[in-house]
């Protein structure tokens, strides 16, 4: 019983053996080759996917680069363009805030300087400002006039000014003496903001009292709200 | 709404309610209060004839007229009686009484009188005596009896004190005849300081700068007046003593050293200085010494009044944009605005009883004069429709009011009765008059 066992096996395994052999010997032989080019070809496309990763991967690591290094310098840029910005700014507003110092210090401790025994001549080179109706603001149109006045005194650096300060007739002359002042005293503060020592400065106010033009008109009102200025001929 | 406007609301009702009661109870009681002033038309109706003058002597100043013009418009000016104006029916009474020695107190009723004042006037050198006497005609007596003596500069005097006397009798309270107005005007080109009577006459230059002077103010005791001037190239703080003209410097720092009031004492004044670089007010001792800083803000603060009992300081102020009328404690404290109609307001001029604020409005490019009640921030307006008028100043006794005008073309001054009522000019001067200050009474 053992023995056909045996037999049933060997039969079994010589029937395998054979078949492997067929199938050995005939198909794969085909296939081998193919295999064997579809091997290359895979390997090639392996390859070829590896080498185009790689140098995708490259690529993409040269853009990164470049679009870090384009980031880096674009945020440099930027920094530099900010920080320039922020200079300018810095320097506006340094510059700013030291004309609003000088305003401030003007405003707080600019105090009326009187002429008592001076005497004065007039200052044709010295041309009058106007004011609004009830202000003393230095007006658009003035600013111009100012700087005359200011860089006719930087070239006469010797040369003391009093600005009287006027108002129209159409107030109380209470109220008018104090306004007449308010003038005297922007005007003042506006040369010095141009750079005139407040030393060369000094002020007088005469309220409604002096008009230039006498008549009762709005055109005789206009001229009479204004800040005059005389050279001091001797303190 | 916050708490502080529900208390000042409940307030109001309050003082409404203690108001409307009061009103009535008065109302019920003032039966012999109008049957007095009822008995002669709400005015007591006074004749005066022409003083007599000494016999034997030509009067011819013509004194005896000039008396009895001086006390009629010095009793019609008090608001509280009406003279008599027929001339020639006064006359032909009192000519009566010459003739029969005794004063015919019928004669004087039927001509609508209750009260007679009569006159005798003696020169003797350059000295002027007068005796008036005041009668009551419906009881047929003599009331009061006085004496004067002086000469030909206080003639007008002698009869002012008389009229105060006669408004004393029958009001209670002397009146305003013996006070001064001191203004500005520009009679020699210049502006200079004036006084003159409180009814115009007797007008005096006092100053001579000839410079600009400005806001000259009576001292409460009625001999100095502080007053503003450019003399020494400064709108400087002076006062001159109005008996001597001597002046003293007061307030003389770099830039404004005016408007200035006085304390109701004497011993103070509030003075609008710029010295600081911007017009603020500020206290100090006439002599310009312990000076008290009570504003601090960037606007123009000037106008300064004080209140009669000394508590509050009224000033104009343009913080809010314009100027306004404010109101603080005469240290500062307290600050309150009290205007709000209009868009620019100055010149507070407190009444002597302390209820109410004169002052100046600009509207429609005039000025007028409106009146502020204290209590009840009603406002009235006493004058319209006659150019600008400036610088309201009260009488003592608050029932004028002086200020100055330029309804008939330059500023000139003019009186009126404290309601507006009875506006008349009481100075002409070629070269105007602004700024009047009331002064108190003067002996």
């Amino acid at each position: 019983m053992v023995k056909n066992n045996v037999k049933y096996l060997l039969a079994v395994m010589f029937i395998v053996f054979s078949v492997s052999v067929f199938i050995n010997s005939c198909a794969p032989k085909k296939a081998k080759v193919d295999q064997a080019a579809i091997m290359k070809v895979d390997e090639r496309a392996a390859e070829e996917a590896r080498l185009k990763a790689e140098e995708e991967k490259r690529l993409k690591k040269e853009e990164e680069k470049r679009l870090k290094e384009e980031e880096m310098k674009r945020a440099e840029e930027e920094a530099r363009l900010k920080a320039e910005k922020e200079a300018r700014l810095k320097t506006e507003e340094e510059r700013k805030r030291i004309e609003e110092e000088k305003l401030k210090e003007a405003e707080g401790e600019i105090k009326p300087q009187i002429a008592r025994e001076a005497e004065t001549k007039a200052a044709p080179q010295l041309e009058d400002i106007h004011f609004d109706f009830d202000k003393s603001d230095i007006k658009t149109d003035a600013r111009e006039a100012l700087q005359k006045n200011a860089d006719w005194l930087q070239k006469n650096p010797d040369i003391k000014i009093q600005i009287e300060g006027h108002c129209d007739e159409r107030g109380t002359a209470e109220y008018n003496l104090a306004l007449g002042e308010r003038r005297a005293m922007s005007t003042k503060k506006y040369l010095i903001s141009l750079g005139i020592s407040a030393d060369r400065i000094y002020t007088i106010s005469y309220g409604e009292e002096l008009p230039i033009d006498p008549n009762h008109s709005e055109d005789a009102w206009a001229k009479n709200r204004r800040a005059h200025f005389l050279v001091i001929t001797k303190t | 709404m916050d708490k502080k406007t529900l208390v000042r609301i409940l307030l109001f009702f309050l003082l409404f309610t203690v108001h409307y009661s009061l009103f009535t109870v008065f109302a019920d009681t003032s039966d012999v209060y109008l049957s007095i002033t009822k008995a002669g038309g709400a005015k007591i109706k006074i004749a005066i004839p022409d003083f007599s003058f000494q016999e034997g002597a030509i009067d011819r100043e013509n004194f005896s007229r000039k008396s009895a013009e001086i006390l009629m418009d010095d009793l019609n000016n008090s608001g509280f009686f009406k003279a008599i104006e027929n001339r020639d029916i006064l006359k032909e009474v009192n000519t009566k009484d010459k003739k029969t020695g005794k004063i015919n107190f019928n004669a004087w009723t039927s001509l609508g009188a209750e009260t007679l004042a009569k006159g005798n006037i003696n020169i003797e050198g350059g000295e002027i005596n007068i005796e008036c006497r005041l009668y009551d005609l419906k009881r047929g007596e003599q009331i009061i009896g006085y004496k004067y003596s002086g000469d030909r500069t206080t003639f007008r005097q002698m009869l002012h004190k008389f009229s105060d006397e006669i408004t004393y009798r029958f009001t209670g309270e002397k009146g305003v005849a013996m006070t001064m107005l001191t203004f500005i005007s520009k009679a020699t080109g210049n502006k200079e300081v004036y006084t003159s009577d409180y009814d115009g006459q007797n007008i005096r230059k006092i100053t001579d700068d000839k410079s600009i002077s400005l806001f000259p103010k009576w001292s409460p005791d009625g001999k100095s007046i502080i007053y503003a001037t450019f003399r020494y190239r400064n709108p400087d703080l002076y006062l001159i003593n109005v008996a001597d003209g001597k002046k003293t410097p007061v307030s003389i720092f770099p830039g404004i050293n005016a408007p200035a009031t006085w304390s109701p004492d004497g011993k103070r004044l509030a003075v609008s200085l710029s010295k600081d670089g911007n017009a603020e007010i500020y206290t100090m001792d006439i002599n310009g010494r312990n000076l008290l800083r009570l504003t601090n803000s960037r606007s123009i603060d000037t106008s300064p009044a004080w209140s009669p009992n000394e508590m509050e300081i009224a000033f104009t102020s343009d913080r809010a944009g314009s100027p306004q009328i404010y109101i603080m404690g005469s240290d500062g404290a307290n600050l309150r605005r009290l205007t709000y109609q209009g868009s620019y307001n100055d010149q507070s001029s407190w009444s002597p009883d302390g209820n109410k604020i004169a002052y100046s409005s600009l509207n429609g490019g005039q000025f007028n004069i409106f009146v502020i009640d204290l209590v009840s921030n009603k406002v009235q307006q006493l004058t319209s429709d006659t150019g600008d008028n400036q610088n309201p100043a009260w009488s003592p006794d608050g029932r004028h009011i002086a200020f100055s005008s330029n309804r008939d073309g330059k500023y000139q001054i003019y009186v009126m009765n404290s309601d507006g009522t009875d506006q008349r000019r009481i100075i002409y001067l070629e070269g105007g008059g602004y700024s009047p200050s009331w002064s108190q009474r003067i002996e």
